[in-house]
């Protein structure tokens, strides 16, 4: 079984496949690029987790936490609950393959979010919607090599990934850094024109339900400087049991 | 006094033409009183709609607010400003707005809709909303989770009065924000904008729902007259907080196509003037050259009785002023009946849909009612006595100059 970076539905949305391959190599020797493309769709492949988790959203004019739950299974289907602050309690988001429905509580109402609202925030956080249901098929789309290796015990693994030329991916390139310690220490997206986008990092490794991985994911958008976007997670359970009747409709409201 | 005696006697001789005459210039006053009152009613509602009821007098917002519409772009210290325009000589009434967007609707159907979060008491107090509710009432001063929605957009969401209308959007902390409100009334304002697309709810309820605690978009402020703009503006801006100044305009800058708008006002009554006046110039000019051409004889056996040429002039002349009086009392009289019919009845100019007329986002009630400005009578009067006699001087220099011999043997 390959080992779990972050087994809920921001690990395939943020494009993590990357950091999983390089963390799954062996110590020993570089991977293969062939060996790399299947760890990452091992990973990406049917196993259910929830988590708690809290999300810190900070922008230049505001910083803001809400708690949340969430289910997921596989890539494709996740559900998403906010248990606090009390005023969004309640406030759910299912995502099943590319599409994204939010509930509101307090009125009782699903709203699917339109396809022109899928570059939008979601929750007002620096991850967007398209975030959450963009999958990097990295076998298919992504070309990868790596570019750096540790030097002794402080430096990192770097692998570099760029697209296919007819790849559904928005990024020019994506790097991705793993400690010698073969933790991930922060994936950096650039654009086409090779501009950093954002960088996401991560810290505080813990062990989790047997696995031992960052606990702390920040997004940090290279064009506002000092914003970011926070995700610490509480509790993390693998391979538990979610039924697939969780990531309905019918589901969302409850 | 002899001339006046005269004058007086050859109108009357010439009954027929004389009372024509004077029915036409009578007529033709009566018309310019008639459309003066009616522009100036339709211009009043325009004015109402654009200026007392949304621009107001002066406004106060954030500097960014014009240019960016921010959410975030909020009057820096607004509760301390209100309480300090509240102590303005000049300022009669003030009302603070917030405003935001949000998705609105029933069970069945949805629309974007703005958001405006008003202080009822307030509101009422700058723009007598209340007069503007076709259905229902207008919030309640301190009765909290109400809504108020403009009527086509009622009639749009297939909403009633007392049933909930379900808000959600996003709050300025980024936070999904969704909340239901009992639908309390309906209004009809005449701006297409707020009519198909407002929801007013009060302003503590639309500040919980945006995350944006005792924070407003726009003060409104209305003084003693439209015209006192400037002096208001600049008497605002005397008590803003010097470090953090929210940016203060009249509402001929707030908004200047509305201002060029009204101001074409007086182009239009102008050119209307224009029209009716030249007709009239025109009769008058007829009537006295036909009076002057038919009655060559007579001219000439009273230039051979001993009237010089320029008692005669002034005879025409005074003949003119005459008869335009007496057009002056039968176009005062009519102009006064037609008056006092489109104020107190209006027209109406209901198209097949029943609503009026648009134009430029302004839906002008579909009967328009006129408003009485004397000084539009006494312009009326000053240019009709001016024309005629500027037509009378042409006719009356030729009646000077004839030759009594050649004008008695003319036939």
């Amino acid at each position: 079984m390959t080992r779990r970076l972050l087994p809920i539905a921001f690990a395939a949305a943020l494009g993590l496949g990357p950091l999983v391959v390089a963390q799954a190599a062996e110590p020993a020797a570089d991977p293969t690029a062939e060996e790399l493309l299947n760890r990452v769709d091992d990973f990406a492949r049917g196993d259910s987790s929830f988590a708690k988790m809290r999300m810190t959203v900070k922008t230049s004019r505001y910083e803001r936490s809400m708690e949340m739950e969430a289910w997921s299974k596989g890539t494709e289907r996740s559900l998403i609950r906010i248990t606090a602050p009390a005023k969004e309690a309640g406030v759910s988001t299912l995502k099943v393959e590319d599409n994204i429905w939010n509930y509101m509580p307090k009125v009782d109402r699903t709203i699917k979010v339109p396809s022109g609202m899928m570059s939008g925030s979601w929750m007002g956080s620096h991850i967007s919607n398209d975030d959450l249901v963009k999958e990097n098929r990295l076998a298919d789309e992504f070309t990868y090599a790596i570019t750096g290796r540790p030097d002794g015990e402080q430096g990192s693994w770097v692998v570099e990934a760029i697209p296919k030329p007819d790849a559904p991916v928005v990024w020019g390139k994506v790097e991705a850094e793993v400690g010698f310690d073969r933790q991930p220490r922060a994936v950096r997206y650039y654009d086409e024109d090779g501009e950093l986008v954002r960088t996401m990092s991560f810290a505080e490794v813990k062990e989790f339900d047997g696995e031992t991985l960052p606990t702390v994911m920040r997004v940090e958008p290279a064009d506002k400087p000092g914003e970011y976007t926070q995700i610490t997670y509480l509790e993390l359970d693998f391979g538990v049991a979610v039924d697939d009747s969780r990531f309905t409709l019918q589901s969302l409201r409850k | 006094m002899f001339l006046l005696t005269v004058a007086w006697r050859n109108l009357w001789r010439h009954r027929r033409r004389s009372l024509i005459t004077a029915s036409a210039m009578g007529l033709g006053m009566a018309l310019c009183m008639f459309t003066i009152a009616l522009t100036d009613g339709m211009y009043a509602q325009m004015f109402d709609v654009m200026v007392t009821q949304n621009l107001g007098h002066a406004q106060v917002h954030h500097p960014d607010y014009p240019a960016k519409k921010g959410l975030h772009d909020t009057v820096p210290g607004a509760s301390a400003l209100v309480g300090r325009l509240d102590q303005l000589p000049q300022v009669r009434g003030l009302t603070p707005r917030l405003f935001g967007f949000a998705l609105a609707g029933g069970d069945d159907k949805s629309a974007g809709v703005r958001l405006i979060g008003v202080q009822p008491a307030r509101e009422e107090g700058v723009t007598h909303a209340s007069k503007r509710v076709v259905g229902g009432r207008f919030l309640a001063d301190d009765v909290a989770q109400e809504a108020v929605l403009g009527d086509e957009l009622m009639d749009e969401l297939k909403l009633d009065l007392g049933e909930q209308i379900v808000v959600i959007g996003q709050s300025a902390m980024g936070a999904m924000a969704s909340d239901l409100y009992t639908i309390v009334g309906t209004v009809h304002t005449g701006s297409t904008a707020i009519d198909r697309g407002a929801v007013y709810l009060h302003q503590s309820d639309l500040q919980d729902f945006l995350d944006l605690p005792d924070q407003v978009h726009e003060i409104v402020v209305v003084g003693e007259d439209a015209e006192l703009a400037p002096a208001l503006a600049a008497s605002i801006l005397g008590v803003t907080d010097p470090d953090d100044p929210p940016l203060v305009r009249t509402w001929t800058e707030a908004d200047p196509q509305a201002a060029q708008m009204l101001g074409m006002q007086d182009a239009s009554k102008v050119i209307m003037l224009g029209i009716v006046f030249s007709v009239a110039a025109l009769g008058v000019l007829n009537t006295m050259l036909m009076a002057v051409f038919e009655r060559t004889r007579e001219l000439g056996v009273m230039r051979a009785l001993g009237l010089t040429p320029s008692q005669l002039l002034r005879l025409v002349l005074v003949e003119a002023v005459l008869l335009t009086t007496l057009s002056a009392a039968v176009g005062l009289v009519l102009g006064a009946a037609l008056d006092w019919w489109v104020i107190t009845e209006g027209i109406n100019f209901a198209g097949a849909d029943g609503k009026g007329m648009t134009y430029q986002g302004i839906t002008l009630d579909p009967i328009i009612h006129g408003v009485f400005d004397p000084t539009g009578v006494v312009l009326t009067l000053v240019m009709m006595f001016g024309i005629s006699v500027a037509a009378a001087i042409w006719p009356a220099i030729r009646a000077a100059r004839l030759q009594p011999v050649d004008a008695m043997r003319h036939v």
